[in-house]
């Protein structure tokens, strides 16, 4: 990767401390975004990704906090900056699209009032030109601009949603993260709705963080996919890359969890155990314990996160012979 | 709207209910009702205002049932009975005189306890953990826990007797017409800071923690993080995305707090000799005088019904969700 | 509407977390921990527990009849013979005080239960029966909770008066009649979440009988429910009644707090400064109501351990700590 990431990740740590120690829900992740990109957050509830995402807006709830790693936007560590220009930052740059439509916005204000409030808090003064820009997201979506003034309430849930992503458009942001967008949405208007996304980002050319738990989604939408497993990072490729040849064993049993429609029967296996207690992870490689390709050496020692073939970065002890191609290594 | 009316016809029961209790709770308790309850009046009044006073009991001839629809028949007429103790005043002219006084104190006591309460509960929730926060909302529901006609007592002691700032009884100076003059509304208003005060400070601690913790409940909505993520300001988010969605649960549980008000502005009023309604009804219950006791009862549950309702007008007005029947 | 239910949600997500409450020893001694922690916990308890040993052996170790007159003067300042004074008619206040919190106890805890008894038939046979019984019950419930408590005790208590029916059992069972519905409304709520349970479904399809499946399936999981509401069920009996007594429509020949301050009141105690009379009985009930609040708050910090205070520990050394400003509303403790 030449050219200037959009935002980049480097050993981020977020912990949260419990009466008797803390729970690491964030352990050095490192990736990056580039401009323009989609990159897919995939991993099972839990995994912390969410928890990466509202870091990198600085949204963490205390007790939740950044305890170390940077987070560069277009070279500017977000984490130094103070809570005002953090403010300023938001929305602007990076703006976020939560999982659930209903619980995102304010039951008890119209939805103009609450595109009104972003753009005014960011510096627009001029009321007329405030519900013009508002009408405007909403007709980007799809939605009549009569829904201005509409409560939350009195809208389907495709349609709250669609209100949601025209919200997170409204100050032309470099990046959106999206977390699950289309989780709580039945399958018919799932599709509608990353189609949507898809139209958008062509047409403004925002990149995308797109989280999900739903490594399906991912398959045609984003260009490069990491995935996640107990507070870490475990493999990060290119899609394409990633579906042909998934070289972490816990990928290769997400590929193996959900049939294809195409192609010859094959066995759906799952993966057996479940996810470890971030309280007390299992030590050295954290999926060690669920592993059919286990290492001896997994179990002592935590395998670094590196690139085994160009673009293609896995953190596994199954690699540990071959040469890292490329200068990318993440710490571990 | 649906729900408005829904309400309405809830308060017509709970009013109809009041009313049929004052009717059944003579005839539950053993003996006769004529007898306990009107024996001393007999010789003091005449044989028609006898029966008139029994008329508007219920306890005339006939069955249960044609009682019940002649005491029915005499409430909606507007008539009351007439009052033992001030005899031959009836009894709505007495309440008539003492209406205004408790309206007066309850009034403004309940409209500060729940809007400073509500601030408090604010600012606590703001500063979540801070000096504010761990200090105030235990300190006022540790005012909360003593009895408020006792903080009355407590407070007329040192305050009235002792240090002579506030008079110890009444509404007004007994000295002064009752018109409507600035010395008058100076020695009202002197006369009722006492009373008034000791209800704000025995209430505001349940407004104060419920707002708080209806607060944090709140906080961890959603839509509020998504406030944060858009770069609101802390205030903006505070208000109008916390408290305006924080404010609802408190309005729902006016209802039952206006009850308590009540029932401590009784005693406070005895306390003070304030000649509220709450006043007028210990001392009916001391004289047995039953047709003014029935019917402070009636006016009491009447005008808190009316004040639940204005609370429900108010709180359609606030939530959209339950404008239309959702 | 309901109120939001602050149990439900956790001050923020803690993915990986175990759940809490494991039974066995580590939890009976957590349960220990948590209450010496807090010193809400211990004060709550403590209160009560002095209380409790007054309530036993106070009509024992009163130094004086408390109903007995002119044991010493007349209004007398508390000295070393009256620790509290005395009252107009020469009784020893402190021995009135010992043997009234028998008294006040026993009618508060007494009407306490009793007035759960009923919320609880209420609540949960509305709750778990339903429709037009559920409709009925839950408007009579609204009703009272409507109707201002005090002055309905005092015409109710007017009219038993007149009748000859009077008394502390009398006053007692009349505050469960007009207390039941806030217990009442709890436990329905709670029932009508726990019916639709997968260990409720499993009793009925196993031909349980109703009765059983509410009073031995879902009951027990009630229990902290039930706890709760006793004590504030027993805090609103004891206002009622020191109301009720303060007006004189108790039973004025027995010593208990609130006729102390009915003839407090009567013989004006205040105008005479005998702030000695009137304080004391008030105190005790203030004390004892700050008990039950915290003993209540300490059980709910048992039963809830999301609710219990996340005390931040420092982070482990070789990381730096970033600068951090973080979302500045709200902040993570809990009321102490």
């Amino acid at each position: 990767m030449i050219a200037q990431p959009l935002l980049e990740v480097r050993d981020l740590v977020v912990d949260y401390p419990v009466p008797n120690g803390r729970v690491r829900a964030v352990d050095h992740v490192s990736f990056d975004i580039q401009p323009g990109e989609i990159v897919g957050l995939a991993g099972e509830s839990g995994c912390g990704k969410s928890t990466a995402a509202h870091a990198i807006l600085r949204l963490l709830r205390p007790p939740a906090r950044i305890t170390s790693g940077r987070i560069l936007f277009q070279g500017q560590d977000l984490v130094t900056l103070s809570s005002a220009e953090m403010r300023r930052f938001r929305w602007n740059h990076i703006s976020i699209v939560f999982q659930s439509a209903m619980n995102a916005l304010n039951p008890v204000m119209t939805i103009g009032h609450q595109f009104g409030d972003t753009i005014r808090a960011h510096g627009e003064t001029n009321a007329k030109v405030t519900r013009r820009r508002a009408a405007e997201m909403l007709r980007t979506v799809g939605i009549d601009p009569r829904h201005l003034n509409s409560y939350p309430h009195e809208l389907s849930g495709g349609m709250r949603q669609r209100v949601v992503i025209a919200m997170a458009l409204t100050l032309n942001p470099e990046l959106i993260v999206m977390d699950e967008p289309t989780t709580a949405l039945d399958v018919v208007v799932q599709r509608d709705i990353l189609q949507q996304i898809e139209d958008l980002q062509k047409k403004f050319g925002f990149a995308v963080l797109f989280i999900t738990h739903d490594l399906s989604l991912l398959v045609e939408f984003s260009r490069r996919i990491a995935i996640m497993y107990a507070a870490e990072i475990v493999e990060f490729a290119e899609s394409r890359d990633l579906f042909r040849r998934p070289l972490h064993p816990y990928t290769a049993g997400l590929m193996s969890s959900f049939p294809s429609l195409t192609g010859p029967k094959s066995l759906l296996t799952g993966i057996p155990g479940a996810p470890p207690n971030l309280f007390s992870p299992p030590t050295g490689c954290r999926f060690h314990p669920r592993c059919r390709e286990c290492r001896p050496i997994a179990v002592r020692v935590k395998p670094p996160l590196r690139e085994i073939e160009p673009g293609h970065l896995v953190a596994c002890h199954l690699y540990d012979g071959r040469p890292a191609s490329g200068g990318e290594s993440y710490g571990g | 709207m649906r729900f408005l009316v829904r309400r309405l016809a809830f308060y017509m029961i709970a009013l109809w209910i009041a009313v049929t209790l004052n009717f059944l709770v003579p005839r539950l308790l053993p003996g006769d009702p004529a007898t306990a309850l009107f024996g001393r009046m007999q010789g003091r009044a005449t044989v028609a205002q006898l029966k008139a006073m029994k008329a508007a009991f219920g306890i005339e001839q006939g069955n249960l049932f044609q009682q019940y629809v002649t005491y029915i028949t005499h409430l909606l007429r507007g008539s009351l009975g007439v009052s033992f103790s001030h005899f031959p005043t009836p009894v709505t002219t007495v309440i008539a005189q003492d209406l205004p006084w408790t309206l007066l104190l309850v009034g403004c006591a309940v409209v500060i306890s729940f809007t400073l309460g509500t601030l408090l509960g604010i600012i606590a929730a703001w500063r979540r953990g801070g000096i504010f926060d761990t200090l105030v909302p235990p300190f006022l529901l540790f005012l909360w826990s003593f009895p408020p006609f006792w903080v009355g007592l407590l407070l007329l002691y040192v305050l009235g007797l002792n240090l002579g700032w506030f008079p110890m009884a009444h509404s007004y100076d007994l000295n002064l017409p009752l018109t409507l003059t600035w010395p008058l509304v100076l020695s009202v208003i002197d006369h009722a800071i006492l009373p008034a005060l000791v209800l704000v400070i025995t209430t505001i601690g349940s407004w104060v923690l419920g707002m708080r913790n209806n607060m944090v409940a709140t906080l961890s909505e959603d839509y509020i993080t998504m406030a944060e993520a858009k770069g609101l300001s802390p205030r903006r988010v505070m208000l109008w995305y916390a408290a305006r969605n924080a404010i609802l649960p408190q309005l729902t549980s006016f209802a039952i707090a206006l009850g308590l008000v009540v029932s401590g502005q009784v005693l406070i009023e005895l306390v003070f000799s304030y000649p509220g309604v709450g006043f007028e009804l210990v001392q009916a219950a001391f004289n047995e005088d039953y047709p003014l006791l029935q019917g402070l009862l009636l006016v009491i549950v009447l005008a808190v019904l009316v004040a639940n309702f204005l609370m429900d007008m108010l709180y359609a007005w606030l939530d959209p969700r339950v404008r239309q029947e959702a | 509407m309901a109120a939001p239910d602050l149990s439900s949600r956790p001050p923020s997500i803690v993915p990986g977390v175990p759940a809490p409450g494991t039974p066995d020893s580590r939890h009976r001694n957590a349960v220990l921990a948590a209450l010496s922690d807090s010193p809400a916990a211990l004060i709550g308890t403590g209160l009560l527990a002095l209380f409790a040993v007054v309530a036993v052996v106070g009509p024992f170790v009163a130094p004086y009849n408390p109903s007995q007159l002119m044991v010493g003067p007349s209004t007398g300042a508390p000295s070393a013979q009256h620790w509290l004074g005395t009252t107009q008619l020469g009784q020893d206040i402190f021995s009135q005080l010992l043997v009234g919190t028998r008294a006040s106890l026993e009618m508060a805890v007494g009407a306490g239960l009793l007035t759960n008894v009923i919320a609880v038939t209420v609540g949960l046979t509305a709750g778990y029966v339903r429709g037009w019984v559920d409709d009925i019950l839950s408007t009579l419930a609204n009703v009272f909770l409507i109707i201002p408590a005090l002055p309905l005790l005092i015409l109710i208590s007017t009219y038993a008066a007149a009748f000859g029916v009077r008394g502390t059992t009398v006053t007692a069972v009349v505050v469960a009649l007009v207390g039941w519905p806030w217990g009442a409304r709890a436990f329905r709520a709670q029932m009508l979440s726990l019916r639709n349970r997968d260990f409720v479904m499993a009793a009925r399809v196993s031909g349980e009988s109703q009765f059983r499946i509410i009073y031995s399936e879902i009951m027990p999981n009630m229990l902290s429910i039930i706890v709760a509401n006793v004590i504030f069920a027993t805090l609103a009996a004891l206002v009622a009644e020191v109301g009720l007594e303060f007006i004189g429509l108790g039973d004025t020949s027995q010593v208990t707090w609130g006729t102390m301050l009915y003839w407090a009141q009567t013989n004006a105690a205040l105008l005479n400064g005998a702030w000695f009379w009137f304080v004391p009985p008030g105190l005790a009930i203030g004390l004892f109501a700050v008990g039950l609040v915290l003993t209540n708050y300490a059980i709910d910090e048992i039963t809830n351990p999301r609710l219990r205070t996340l005390r931040a520990m420092p982070a482990p050394a070789p990381e730096p700590i970033q600068p951090q400003a973080e979302s500045t509303i709200g902040d993570s403790s809990t009321i102490a």
